[in-house]
């Protein structure tokens, strides 16, 4: 069955990586791996480096994609450390998919709920 | 900033009407790189199972004006030559696989004018590939921090043994 990894915090950008992996699950039939109060989920938590960890997991599920929230931090601490989908990308084979905060704000994803799209 | 539609290739009747509906597009970034053919093969089969078409774009930062016109030209027509190969390649895999295609040539920063695009045309994902770089900043990483659609990065090649080793 088709798995999809979702790294989720309590962040805006990792709710809104939870609600647009809740949809390409429904668009996609797929299982839905972390942390959601669905049944369609399974949850595990894992402790390191959270690129390698994500990319580990997603690698043992043989995950379709891998779904993360986009964070906004400061420009040193950008170039320092928010660079998870970039580092995921580079370790593992699996497409990322990186869900922008916006969406956090908007439960029904209207964005991606238009004639033909996700719902 | 100018665009340049270049070419539709919907694979058959149904698919134009499709793409002729204004269904929201699956935009897919493309420079004729490794970690571009990455990004065309992901948006390809993401466009199969959503049944959405996709805009391929080229971003060209454009010849400095500064070399006076016969070698700006020479380097336009240069620019413009490589984007069309580049773009005829992707609308290609996309024609192989029956989904509705264009491309798109845009001017500027693929930084801005990726999710500039992806804005205007109101994408339901962008897909951009991912290539490591030890000095300058990354366009999927920059792309994925400022597009207000969901970003997909496509597979990289490199390091996979990285998660290996994690694993």
């Amino acid at each position: 069955m088709k798995t999809i990894v979702c790294g989720v915090d309590v962040s805006p950008g990792g709710r809104a990586a939870l609600g647009v992996a809740a949809l390409l699950v429904e668009k996609l039939g797929a299982r839905l791996y972390d942390e959601a109060p669905d049944a369609y989920a399974e949850s595990r938590g894992e402790v390191g480096d959270v690129a390698e960890r994500l990319a580990a997991v997603a690698r043992a599920e043989g995950a379709l994609m891998i779904v993360l929230g986009a964070r906004s931090r400061g420009r040193s601490r950008a170039f320092l450390r928010a660079r998870c989908p970039a580092e995921l990308a580079q370790i593992t084979d699996v497409p990322v998919l990186v869900a922008p905060r916006q969406l956090a704000a908007e439960p029904t994803l209207p964005q991606l709920s238009t004639p033909g799209g996700f719902s | 900033m100018s665009e340049l539609a270049i070419h539709r290739t919907p694979a058959d009747n149904d698919d134009r009407q499709l793409a002729e509906q204004n269904v929201p597009p699956i935009v897919a970034a493309v420079d004729g790189s490794p970690a571009s053919r990455a990004a065309i093969g992901e948006a390809v089969r993401l466009a199969a199972e959503l049944d959405a078409p996709i805009v391929f774009v080229f971003v060209r930062r454009g010849p400095a004006g500064f070399f006076g016109n016969p070698i700006y030209q020479r380097r336009l027509t240069k620019e413009m030559t490589r984007a069309r190969r580049v773009l005829e390649r992707a609308l290609a895999v996309a024609d192989n696989s029956h989904v509705p295609a264009e491309g798109e040539i845009l001017e500027g920063s693929p930084r801005r004018r990726i999710p500039e695009f992806a804005g205007d045309r109101r994408a339901r994902l962008v897909v951009v590939g991912s290539r490591r770089l030890k000095l300058g900043r990354s366009v999927s990483n920059g792309v994925a921090r400022t597009a207000e659609r969901p970003v997909v990065v496509a597979k990289g090649l490199q390091r996979v043994a990285t998660a290996d080793r994690a694993a």
